[in-house]
Protein backbone atom coordinates (compact mmCIF):
# COMPACT_ATOMS: atom_id res chain seq x y z
CA UNK A 1 0.00 0.00 0.00
CA UNK A 2 3.23 2.43 0.07
CA UNK A 3 2.89 3.10 -3.70
CA UNK A 4 -1.26 3.80 -3.30
CA UNK A 5 -0.22 6.48 -0.01
CA UNK A 6 2.72 8.05 -1.69
CA UNK A 7 0.42 8.77 -5.04
CA UNK A 8 -2.82 10.10 -2.80
CA UNK A 9 0.06 12.62 -0.90
CA UNK A 10 1.27 13.31 -5.00
CA UNK A 11 -2.63 14.11 -6.13
CA UNK A 12 -2.50 16.72 -3.72
CA UNK A 13 1.17 18.46 -4.15
CA UNK A 14 0.61 18.84 -8.08
CA UNK A 15 -2.28 20.12 -9.93
CA UNK A 16 -4.22 17.65 -11.75
CA UNK A 17 -6.85 18.67 -14.72
CA UNK A 18 -9.61 16.83 -13.69
CA UNK A 19 -11.09 16.02 -10.01
CA UNK A 20 -8.81 13.62 -8.30
CA UNK A 21 -11.84 10.86 -6.84
CA UNK A 22 -11.49 7.49 -5.45
CA UNK A 23 -14.40 5.24 -7.14
CA UNK A 24 -14.59 1.88 -6.61
CA UNK A 25 -14.55 -0.12 -9.68
CA UNK A 26 -17.28 -2.59 -9.89
CA UNK A 27 -17.76 -4.78 -12.75
CA UNK A 28 -21.40 -3.04 -13.39
CA UNK A 29 -19.65 0.60 -13.86
CA UNK A 30 -21.97 2.93 -16.20
CA UNK A 31 -22.61 6.37 -17.10
CA UNK A 32 -25.14 7.29 -14.57
CA UNK A 33 -22.86 5.89 -11.95
CA UNK A 34 -19.48 7.93 -12.96
CA UNK A 35 -19.11 10.98 -10.51
CA UNK A 36 -20.50 14.40 -11.14
CA UNK A 37 -17.38 15.86 -12.43
CA UNK A 38 -16.38 12.89 -14.71
CA UNK A 39 -20.74 13.25 -16.10
CA UNK A 40 -19.58 17.35 -16.65
CA UNK A 41 -16.59 16.66 -19.18
CA UNK A 42 -18.35 14.25 -20.91
CA UNK A 43 -21.40 16.40 -21.33
CA UNK A 44 -19.41 19.53 -22.20
CA UNK A 45 -18.85 17.20 -25.30
CA UNK A 46 -22.67 17.05 -26.10
CA UNK A 47 -23.77 19.77 -28.63
CA UNK A 48 -26.06 22.52 -27.63
CA UNK A 49 -28.60 21.36 -29.49
CA UNK A 50 -28.62 18.20 -28.30
CA UNK A 51 -28.26 18.89 -24.40
CA UNK A 52 -31.22 21.75 -24.88
CA UNK A 53 -33.11 18.90 -26.61
CA UNK A 54 -32.20 15.58 -25.00
CA UNK A 55 -29.41 15.61 -22.13
CA UNK A 56 -31.01 17.97 -19.39
CA UNK A 57 -34.30 16.47 -19.34
CA UNK A 58 -32.99 13.05 -18.38
CA UNK A 59 -32.74 12.89 -15.09
CA UNK A 60 -32.76 15.96 -12.31
CA UNK A 61 -29.06 15.03 -11.72
CA UNK A 62 -27.97 16.06 -15.35
CA UNK A 63 -30.24 18.82 -15.05
CA UNK A 64 -28.66 20.19 -12.05
CA UNK A 65 -25.15 19.82 -14.05
CA UNK A 66 -26.11 21.29 -16.86
CA UNK A 67 -28.30 24.20 -15.70
CA UNK A 68 -25.62 26.54 -14.35
CA UNK A 69 -23.29 29.43 -15.49
CA UNK A 70 -20.56 27.08 -14.86
CA UNK A 71 -21.08 24.44 -17.58
CA UNK A 72 -22.53 26.77 -19.84
CA UNK A 73 -19.64 29.24 -19.89
CA UNK A 74 -17.48 25.88 -20.11
CA UNK A 75 -19.66 24.21 -22.96
CA UNK A 76 -19.35 27.73 -25.22
CA UNK A 77 -15.32 27.19 -24.55
CA UNK A 78 -15.67 24.24 -25.96
CA UNK A 79 -17.89 24.65 -28.93
CA UNK A 80 -16.47 24.65 -31.79
CA UNK A 81 -16.97 27.50 -34.50
CA UNK A 82 -18.80 27.03 -37.89
CA UNK A 83 -19.95 29.24 -40.57
CA UNK A 84 -23.65 30.25 -40.43
CA UNK A 85 -25.92 30.86 -43.89
CA UNK A 86 -28.69 32.90 -43.97
CA UNK A 87 -30.58 32.03 -46.85
CA UNK A 88 -31.95 35.32 -47.85
CA UNK A 89 -35.60 33.74 -48.75
CA UNK A 90 -38.56 33.82 -46.62
CA UNK A 91 -39.30 30.71 -45.07
CA UNK A 92 -35.59 29.16 -45.48
CA UNK A 93 -34.23 28.47 -42.36
CA UNK A 94 -30.50 29.35 -41.96
CA UNK A 95 -27.73 26.35 -42.54
CA UNK A 96 -25.38 25.73 -39.75
CA UNK A 97 -22.14 24.14 -41.07
CA UNK A 98 -19.04 22.97 -38.63
CA UNK A 99 -16.03 20.68 -39.05
CA UNK A 100 -16.60 17.83 -36.24
CA UNK A 101 -14.60 14.57 -35.93
CA UNK A 102 -13.11 15.03 -39.16
CA UNK A 103 -15.93 16.33 -41.44
CA UNK A 104 -18.68 19.29 -42.33
CA UNK A 105 -21.56 18.71 -40.59
CA UNK A 106 -24.03 20.37 -41.67
CA UNK A 107 -27.32 21.01 -39.76
CA UNK A 108 -30.56 23.42 -40.35
CA UNK A 109 -31.45 26.08 -37.66
CA UNK A 110 -35.29 25.94 -36.86
CA UNK A 111 -35.03 29.88 -37.32
CA UNK A 112 -35.34 31.84 -40.24
CA UNK A 113 -33.11 35.28 -40.24
CA UNK A 114 -35.33 38.62 -41.29
CA UNK A 115 -32.95 41.06 -41.56
CA UNK A 116 -29.04 41.36 -43.32
CA UNK A 117 -26.35 39.55 -42.30
CA UNK A 118 -27.08 39.01 -38.39
CA UNK A 119 -24.32 39.97 -35.13
CA UNK A 120 -23.58 36.70 -33.56
CA UNK A 121 -21.71 36.47 -30.13
CA UNK A 122 -21.23 33.46 -27.85
CA UNK A 123 -23.99 31.91 -29.97
CA UNK A 124 -26.53 35.13 -29.27
CA UNK A 125 -27.99 36.61 -32.54
CA UNK A 126 -29.45 39.89 -32.99
CA UNK A 127 -30.99 41.15 -35.54
CA UNK A 128 -34.85 42.66 -36.05
CA UNK A 129 -35.13 43.78 -32.19
CA UNK A 130 -34.48 40.69 -30.93
CA UNK A 131 -32.28 38.80 -29.28
CA UNK A 132 -31.85 34.73 -30.28
CA UNK A 133 -30.15 31.79 -29.29
CA UNK A 134 -31.07 29.17 -32.45
CA UNK A 135 -29.35 26.28 -30.93
CA UNK A 136 -32.19 26.51 -27.88
CA UNK A 137 -34.67 28.60 -29.84
CA UNK A 138 -34.93 31.29 -27.11
CA UNK A 139 -35.87 34.43 -27.87
CA UNK A 140 -35.90 37.80 -26.02
CA UNK A 141 -37.16 41.14 -27.23
CA UNK A 142 -35.40 43.95 -27.74
CA UNK A 143 -37.09 47.51 -26.99
CA UNK A 144 -38.10 49.58 -29.59
CA UNK A 145 -36.23 52.62 -30.33
CA UNK A 146 -37.83 56.17 -29.85
CA UNK A 147 -38.82 57.64 -31.78
CA UNK A 148 -39.61 54.69 -34.56
CA UNK A 149 -36.30 54.67 -37.41
CA UNK A 150 -37.17 54.09 -40.67
CA UNK A 151 -35.08 51.06 -42.86
CA UNK A 152 -31.82 50.72 -42.56
CA UNK A 153 -31.04 49.23 -38.71
CA UNK A 154 -28.21 46.67 -37.82
CA UNK A 155 -27.04 45.76 -35.07
CA UNK A 156 -23.53 44.20 -33.07
CA UNK A 157 -24.10 42.74 -30.15
CA UNK A 158 -20.71 41.81 -27.94
CA UNK A 159 -20.34 40.75 -24.31
CA UNK A 160 -18.85 43.03 -21.70
CA UNK A 161 -16.80 40.42 -19.74
CA UNK A 162 -16.49 42.73 -15.98
CA UNK A 163 -20.18 43.26 -15.77
CA UNK A 164 -20.97 39.46 -17.62
CA UNK A 165 -23.56 41.50 -19.78
CA UNK A 166 -24.63 41.07 -23.48
CA UNK A 167 -24.79 44.88 -25.14
CA UNK A 168 -26.07 45.43 -28.55
CA UNK A 169 -24.93 48.28 -30.53
CA UNK A 170 -27.99 49.92 -32.81
CA UNK A 171 -26.91 51.75 -35.64
CA UNK A 172 -29.44 53.15 -38.00
CA UNK A 173 -28.36 54.10 -41.59
CA UNK A 174 -28.71 56.15 -44.32
CA UNK A 175 -27.80 53.44 -46.58
CA UNK A 176 -28.39 49.57 -47.03
CA UNK A 177 -25.24 48.42 -48.30
CA UNK A 178 -21.74 49.27 -47.38
CA UNK A 179 -20.38 51.20 -46.40
CA UNK A 180 -22.51 52.23 -43.80
CA UNK A 181 -23.73 56.32 -43.60
CA UNK A 182 -24.15 56.10 -40.03
CA UNK A 183 -26.74 58.53 -38.91
CA UNK A 184 -27.81 57.44 -35.34
CA UNK A 185 -25.94 54.92 -32.98
CA UNK A 186 -27.35 53.72 -29.70
CA UNK A 187 -26.49 50.75 -27.12
CA UNK A 188 -28.37 49.17 -24.31
CA UNK A 189 -27.54 46.41 -22.14
CA UNK A 190 -29.90 43.38 -23.03
CA UNK A 191 -32.28 41.96 -20.18
CA UNK A 192 -31.59 44.86 -17.95
CA UNK A 193 -32.00 48.62 -19.97
CA UNK A 194 -35.61 49.41 -21.18
CA UNK A 195 -34.81 51.83 -23.47
CA UNK A 196 -31.75 52.64 -25.77
CA UNK A 197 -29.14 55.01 -24.70
CA UNK A 198 -27.98 57.50 -27.33
CA UNK A 199 -24.30 57.08 -28.33
CA UNK A 200 -22.32 60.08 -30.06
CA UNK A 201 -20.70 58.79 -33.30
CA UNK A 202 -19.83 61.23 -35.42
CA UNK A 203 -21.67 61.31 -38.74
CA UNK A 204 -19.38 58.68 -40.37
CA UNK A 205 -19.02 56.32 -43.23
CA UNK A 206 -17.97 53.01 -42.17
CA UNK A 207 -18.09 49.59 -42.95
CA UNK A 208 -19.85 46.52 -41.46
CA UNK A 209 -18.81 45.96 -37.82
CA UNK A 210 -16.53 43.41 -36.52
CA UNK A 211 -16.88 42.26 -33.02
CA UNK A 212 -14.28 40.73 -30.43
CA UNK A 213 -14.34 40.01 -26.54
CA UNK A 214 -15.66 43.39 -25.44
CA UNK A 215 -15.44 45.34 -28.16
CA UNK A 216 -17.24 45.96 -31.65
CA UNK A 217 -15.07 47.37 -34.31
CA UNK A 218 -15.90 49.54 -37.74
CA UNK A 219 -13.13 50.02 -40.27
CA UNK A 220 -13.78 53.81 -41.62
CA UNK A 221 -14.91 53.81 -45.40
CA UNK A 222 -11.67 55.98 -46.30
CA UNK A 223 -9.83 53.33 -45.46
CA UNK A 224 -7.35 55.37 -42.77
CA UNK A 225 -8.79 54.17 -39.28
CA UNK A 226 -10.40 52.06 -37.53
CA UNK A 227 -13.01 52.68 -34.82
CA UNK A 228 -13.58 50.96 -31.38
CA UNK A 229 -15.67 50.75 -29.32
CA UNK A 230 -15.31 49.39 -25.54
CA UNK A 231 -18.68 47.87 -24.85
CA UNK A 232 -17.94 47.74 -21.37
CA UNK A 233 -17.07 51.53 -20.85
CA UNK A 234 -19.55 52.24 -23.87
CA UNK A 235 -16.45 54.59 -25.08
CA UNK A 236 -15.03 55.50 -28.71
CA UNK A 237 -11.84 55.55 -29.94
CA UNK A 238 -10.15 55.80 -33.03
CA UNK A 239 -7.29 54.14 -34.66
CA UNK A 240 -4.92 54.49 -37.62
CA UNK A 241 -4.65 51.85 -39.86
CA UNK A 242 -1.06 50.93 -40.63
CA UNK A 243 0.63 53.12 -43.57
CA UNK A 244 1.53 50.27 -45.24
CA UNK A 245 -1.94 48.67 -45.44
CA UNK A 246 -3.61 51.48 -46.68
CA UNK A 247 -5.15 51.38 -49.96
CA UNK A 248 -4.55 47.33 -50.03
CA UNK A 249 -7.33 45.14 -50.79
CA UNK A 250 -7.85 44.07 -47.01
CA UNK A 251 -10.65 42.30 -44.66
CA UNK A 252 -11.18 42.92 -41.27
CA UNK A 253 -12.19 39.58 -39.00
CA UNK A 254 -12.06 39.01 -35.47
CA UNK A 255 -10.15 35.98 -34.09
CA UNK A 256 -12.25 36.27 -30.91
CA UNK A 257 -9.92 38.19 -28.32
CA UNK A 258 -9.18 40.67 -31.12
CA UNK A 259 -9.03 41.88 -34.46
CA UNK A 260 -7.18 40.82 -37.58
CA UNK A 261 -6.84 42.34 -40.51
CA UNK A 262 -5.58 40.55 -43.76
CA UNK A 263 -3.93 42.48 -45.98
CA UNK A 264 -3.54 41.47 -49.92
CA UNK A 265 0.18 41.18 -50.57
CA UNK A 266 0.38 40.20 -53.84
CA UNK A 267 -0.66 36.55 -55.61
CA UNK A 268 -2.82 34.78 -53.31
CA UNK A 269 -0.37 36.09 -49.92
CA UNK A 270 -2.36 37.74 -47.24
CA UNK A 271 -0.10 39.89 -44.66
CA UNK A 272 -2.25 39.06 -41.12
CA UNK A 273 -2.13 41.89 -39.09
CA UNK A 274 -3.46 41.93 -35.12
CA UNK A 275 -4.78 44.96 -33.21
CA UNK A 276 -4.66 45.64 -29.65
CA UNK A 277 -8.11 46.47 -28.75
CA UNK A 278 -7.83 48.36 -25.81
CA UNK A 279 -4.32 50.10 -27.39
CA UNK A 280 -5.37 50.65 -31.01
CA UNK A 281 -2.06 48.93 -31.59
CA UNK A 282 -1.20 46.94 -34.85
CA UNK A 283 1.47 44.35 -35.20
CA UNK A 284 2.23 42.14 -38.32
CA UNK A 285 2.18 38.41 -37.48
CA UNK A 286 2.25 36.16 -40.56
CA UNK A 287 2.11 35.70 -43.67
CA UNK A 288 -1.24 32.88 -45.10
CA UNK A 289 -1.21 31.99 -48.79
CA UNK A 290 -4.55 31.12 -50.36
CA UNK A 291 -2.80 29.37 -53.64
CA UNK A 292 -3.86 25.86 -52.86
CA UNK A 293 -7.92 26.81 -53.25
CA UNK A 294 -6.60 27.95 -56.84
CA UNK A 295 -5.39 24.00 -57.78
CA UNK A 296 -8.80 22.41 -55.94
CA UNK A 297 -11.14 24.79 -57.45
CA UNK A 298 -9.52 26.72 -60.33
CA UNK A 299 -11.57 24.39 -62.67
CA UNK A 300 -14.93 25.94 -61.35
CA UNK A 301 -14.41 29.00 -63.29
CA UNK A 302 -12.43 30.08 -66.69
CA UNK A 303 -9.98 32.35 -64.75
CA UNK A 304 -9.96 31.47 -61.26
CA UNK A 305 -8.46 35.02 -59.60
CA UNK A 306 -8.41 36.21 -55.79
CA UNK A 307 -11.97 38.22 -56.48
CA UNK A 308 -13.36 34.51 -56.32
CA UNK A 309 -12.26 33.96 -53.00
CA UNK A 310 -14.48 35.97 -50.26
CA UNK A 311 -13.56 35.88 -47.08
CA UNK A 312 -16.04 34.84 -44.19
CA UNK A 313 -14.03 34.46 -41.28
CA UNK A 314 -11.61 32.86 -38.65
CA UNK A 315 -13.06 29.73 -37.31
CA UNK A 316 -9.83 28.76 -35.05
CA UNK A 317 -7.44 31.91 -35.38
CA UNK A 318 -4.70 31.40 -36.58
CA UNK A 319 -5.07 28.15 -38.62
CA UNK A 320 -8.67 27.97 -39.44
CA UNK A 321 -10.65 30.17 -42.97
CA UNK A 322 -14.15 30.10 -43.37
CA UNK A 323 -14.31 31.33 -46.93
CA UNK A 324 -16.18 31.14 -49.80
CA UNK A 325 -15.96 30.81 -53.86
CA UNK A 326 -18.23 33.23 -55.17
CA UNK A 327 -18.54 31.55 -58.94
CA UNK A 328 -19.48 28.48 -57.00
CA UNK A 329 -22.38 27.81 -54.19
CA UNK A 330 -18.98 26.33 -52.44
CA UNK A 331 -18.28 27.39 -48.89
CA UNK A 332 -14.61 26.06 -47.69
CA UNK A 333 -13.18 25.37 -44.77
CA UNK A 334 -9.29 25.91 -45.11
CA UNK A 335 -6.45 25.27 -42.61
CA UNK A 336 -4.04 27.94 -43.88
CA UNK A 337 -1.32 25.71 -42.06
CA UNK A 338 -1.65 22.11 -43.22
CA UNK A 339 -3.14 23.10 -46.39
CA UNK A 340 -6.26 21.08 -45.47
CA UNK A 341 -9.26 21.84 -47.37
CA UNK A 342 -12.86 20.78 -46.63
CA UNK A 343 -16.24 22.52 -48.37
CA UNK A 344 -19.83 22.19 -48.39
CA UNK A 345 -22.53 23.25 -51.05
CA UNK A 346 -25.84 25.44 -50.57
CA UNK A 347 -28.18 24.21 -53.18
CA UNK A 348 -30.89 27.07 -52.83
CA UNK A 349 -32.15 28.63 -55.99
CA UNK A 350 -31.77 32.23 -54.79
CA UNK A 351 -28.67 33.66 -55.28
CA UNK A 352 -28.01 35.72 -52.05
CA UNK A 353 -26.69 34.61 -48.90
CA UNK A 354 -25.24 36.36 -46.09
CA UNK A 355 -22.33 34.09 -44.46
CA UNK A 356 -20.67 34.84 -41.16
CA UNK A 357 -19.14 32.75 -38.24
CA UNK A 358 -21.45 31.30 -35.44
CA UNK A 359 -20.65 29.39 -33.05
CA UNK A 360 -23.97 26.91 -30.95
CA UNK A 361 -24.05 28.02 -27.23
CA UNK A 362 -26.02 27.22 -24.29
CA UNK A 363 -25.37 30.66 -24.18
CA UNK A 364 -28.65 32.75 -22.50
CA UNK A 365 -29.33 35.81 -21.03
CA UNK A 366 -28.66 36.82 -17.08
CA UNK A 367 -32.29 38.01 -15.54
CA UNK A 368 -33.95 36.70 -19.10
CA UNK B 1 14.60 7.82 -9.86
CA UNK B 2 15.03 4.99 -12.77
CA UNK B 3 18.06 4.55 -13.61
CA UNK B 4 19.22 6.33 -16.69
CA UNK B 5 20.67 3.75 -19.15
CA UNK B 6 20.18 2.91 -22.94
CA UNK B 7 17.98 0.29 -22.28
CA UNK B 8 14.63 0.93 -21.92
CA UNK B 9 12.72 0.71 -18.75
CA UNK B 10 9.82 -1.45 -18.00
CA UNK B 11 7.76 -0.77 -14.95
CA UNK B 12 5.20 -3.08 -13.44
CA UNK B 13 1.90 -2.21 -12.73
CA UNK B 14 -0.49 -4.06 -10.68
CA UNK B 15 -4.52 -3.86 -10.88
CA UNK B 16 -7.26 -3.64 -8.10
CA UNK B 17 -7.72 -7.30 -8.86
CA UNK B 18 -3.98 -8.27 -8.48
CA UNK B 19 -3.17 -8.52 -12.07
CA UNK B 20 0.47 -7.63 -13.11
CA UNK B 21 1.71 -5.43 -16.18
CA UNK B 22 4.74 -4.93 -17.72
CA UNK B 23 4.74 -1.53 -19.61
CA UNK B 24 7.69 0.52 -20.99
CA UNK B 25 8.33 3.42 -18.89
CA UNK B 26 8.45 5.60 -22.35
CA UNK B 27 4.50 4.52 -22.44
CA UNK B 28 3.35 4.53 -19.37
CA UNK B 29 4.06 8.00 -18.59
CA UNK B 30 1.58 9.39 -20.31
CA UNK B 31 -0.49 8.76 -17.50
CA UNK B 32 0.99 12.07 -15.49
CA UNK B 33 -0.10 10.11 -12.23
CA UNK B 34 2.47 7.81 -13.21
CA UNK B 35 5.04 9.87 -14.28
CA UNK B 36 4.76 11.98 -11.06
CA UNK B 37 5.23 8.38 -9.18
CA UNK B 38 8.27 8.09 -11.87
CA UNK B 39 9.82 11.49 -11.07
CA UNK B 40 9.60 10.94 -7.13
CA UNK B 41 11.61 7.66 -7.39
CA UNK B 42 8.78 5.74 -6.25
CA UNK B 43 8.43 3.67 -9.73
CA UNK B 44 11.42 1.07 -8.11
CA UNK B 45 8.99 -1.61 -7.66
CA UNK B 46 5.29 -2.86 -8.15
CA UNK B 47 3.28 0.33 -8.92
CA UNK B 48 -0.39 -0.45 -7.52
CA UNK B 49 -3.10 1.10 -9.64
CA UNK B 50 -5.61 0.91 -6.89
CA UNK B 51 -8.60 2.08 -8.87
CA UNK B 52 -8.07 0.12 -11.98
CA UNK B 53 -9.35 -3.66 -12.84
CA UNK B 54 -7.13 -5.87 -14.70
CA UNK B 55 -9.17 -5.99 -17.72
CA UNK B 56 -9.51 -1.82 -18.09
CA UNK B 57 -6.00 -1.56 -17.25
CA UNK B 58 -4.84 -4.11 -19.74
CA UNK B 59 -6.68 -1.67 -22.62
CA UNK B 60 -5.67 1.58 -21.18
CA UNK B 61 -1.78 -0.47 -21.50
CA UNK B 62 -2.77 -1.11 -24.87
CA UNK B 63 -3.71 2.11 -25.93
CA UNK B 64 -0.46 3.52 -23.98
CA UNK B 65 1.32 1.32 -26.13
CA UNK B 66 -0.70 2.14 -29.58
CA UNK B 67 -0.73 5.88 -28.97
CA UNK B 68 3.37 6.22 -28.00
CA UNK B 69 4.62 4.50 -31.18
CA UNK B 70 3.21 7.25 -32.88
CA UNK B 71 5.45 9.89 -34.16
CA UNK B 72 4.20 13.53 -33.57
CA UNK B 73 1.67 13.21 -36.05
CA UNK B 74 -1.89 14.65 -34.23
CA UNK B 75 -4.09 13.26 -37.19
CA UNK B 76 -2.38 9.57 -36.82
CA UNK B 77 -2.97 9.84 -33.33
CA UNK B 78 -6.57 10.84 -33.88
CA UNK B 79 -7.41 8.15 -36.12
CA UNK B 80 -6.24 5.50 -33.69
CA UNK B 81 -7.62 7.04 -31.00
CA UNK B 82 -10.82 6.49 -33.10
CA UNK B 83 -10.17 2.91 -34.14
CA UNK B 84 -9.31 2.18 -30.60
CA UNK B 85 -12.58 3.16 -28.97
CA UNK B 86 -14.79 2.24 -32.06
CA UNK B 87 -15.67 -1.48 -30.71
CA UNK B 88 -16.39 -0.30 -26.57
CA UNK B 89 -19.36 -0.67 -25.33
CA UNK B 90 -20.58 1.79 -22.73
CA UNK B 91 -19.86 0.02 -19.75
CA UNK B 92 -15.63 -0.08 -20.88
CA UNK B 93 -16.08 3.55 -21.89
CA UNK B 94 -17.25 4.22 -18.49
CA UNK B 95 -14.56 2.09 -16.86
CA UNK B 96 -12.27 4.28 -19.20
CA UNK B 97 -13.34 7.34 -17.98
CA UNK B 98 -12.82 6.38 -14.23
CA UNK B 99 -9.45 5.21 -15.33
CA UNK B 100 -8.07 7.89 -17.61
CA UNK B 101 -9.02 10.18 -14.58
CA UNK B 102 -7.35 8.27 -12.32
CA UNK B 103 -4.46 8.14 -14.59
CA UNK B 104 -4.92 11.45 -15.11
CA UNK B 105 -4.54 10.94 -18.91
CA UNK B 106 -5.84 13.75 -20.53
CA UNK B 107 -6.13 12.77 -23.91
CA UNK B 108 -7.56 9.36 -23.61
CA UNK B 109 -9.88 11.36 -20.98
CA UNK B 110 -11.53 14.11 -23.94
CA UNK B 111 -11.44 11.17 -26.01
CA UNK B 112 -13.79 9.01 -24.04
CA UNK B 113 -16.06 11.55 -22.58
CA UNK B 114 -15.98 12.80 -26.98
CA UNK B 115 -16.81 9.16 -27.55
CA UNK B 116 -19.54 8.90 -24.89
CA UNK B 117 -21.34 12.19 -26.44
CA UNK B 118 -21.41 10.70 -29.89
CA UNK B 119 -23.70 8.42 -29.04
CA UNK B 120 -26.30 10.88 -27.51
CA UNK B 121 -26.63 13.40 -30.43
CA UNK B 122 -29.75 13.67 -32.34
CA UNK B 123 -31.21 10.72 -29.68
CA UNK B 124 -34.25 11.16 -27.72
CA UNK B 125 -34.62 11.68 -24.01
CA UNK B 126 -35.92 8.31 -23.96
CA UNK B 127 -33.04 6.68 -25.97
CA UNK B 128 -30.30 8.35 -23.99
CA UNK B 129 -32.23 6.97 -20.38
CA UNK B 130 -32.98 3.56 -21.88
CA UNK B 131 -29.51 2.93 -23.10
CA UNK B 132 -27.25 4.33 -20.14
CA UNK B 133 -29.55 2.69 -17.83
CA UNK B 134 -30.81 5.91 -16.26
CA UNK B 135 -34.09 6.06 -14.23
CA UNK B 136 -36.44 9.25 -14.87
CA UNK B 137 -36.84 10.77 -11.35
CA UNK B 138 -38.76 13.48 -12.78
CA UNK B 139 -42.69 13.18 -11.88
CA UNK B 140 -44.90 13.99 -15.18
CA UNK B 141 -45.29 17.47 -13.98
CA UNK B 142 -41.91 17.98 -13.68
CA UNK B 143 -40.87 17.30 -16.71
CA UNK B 144 -43.23 19.29 -18.08
CA UNK B 145 -42.40 22.11 -15.84
CA UNK B 146 -38.58 21.18 -16.92
CA UNK B 147 -39.59 21.50 -20.61
CA UNK B 148 -41.27 24.66 -20.29
CA UNK B 149 -38.16 25.90 -19.01
CA UNK B 150 -36.72 26.50 -22.33
CA UNK B 151 -39.53 26.64 -24.78
CA UNK B 152 -39.45 26.58 -28.40
CA UNK B 153 -40.46 29.95 -28.90
CA UNK B 154 -39.66 29.59 -32.55
CA UNK B 155 -41.83 27.01 -33.68
CA UNK B 156 -44.79 27.90 -35.56
CA UNK B 157 -43.71 31.50 -35.87
CA UNK B 158 -44.62 33.29 -38.86
CA UNK B 159 -42.24 35.04 -40.81
CA UNK B 160 -43.02 38.95 -41.43
CA UNK B 161 -44.57 39.90 -44.54
CA UNK B 162 -43.90 44.35 -44.21
CA UNK B 163 -40.74 43.99 -45.79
Amino acid sequence: MLGGKLNRGDANRRSRPYCFRRCKLSSSTNIESLPDDLLFQILLEVPAQDIQKGARLVCKKWHRIICNRRFVDEHLHHSTPGIIVDIRRHSSPAVFAATGRGRVEISKFNFVFRDRAPASCNGLIVEDNYISNPATNKRFDLPAYSPKLGRGICYAIAYAEVSKQYKVVLMHCSKYNEPLEILKCAILTAGVDKSWRHLHMKNLSIGAPVTTDGFVHWPRSDDTHVFTLNVETEIFTEAPVPKVCVQRPKYYMSTGKSLSLLVLCGGYSFEVWEMKSETGEWTKLFKIDLEPLKGRFGHLVHKFCLTHIRLIGWLNYPEVLALRISASQLCVIYNVRTQEIDYFEVYYLSGYHNYGVHRNSLVWLSGC
Amino acid sequence: MAAETGTPTTLTLKSNDDELFSVAESAAILSVTIRNMVEDGCAGGVIPLDNVDGKTLASVITYMNGISAIPADEEKKKSYRDKFLSDKDFETLADMVLAANYLNMSCLMDAVSAKIAQVMEKKSVGWVRRKFGIENDYTPEEEAAVKEEHKWTFEGVETDDDN
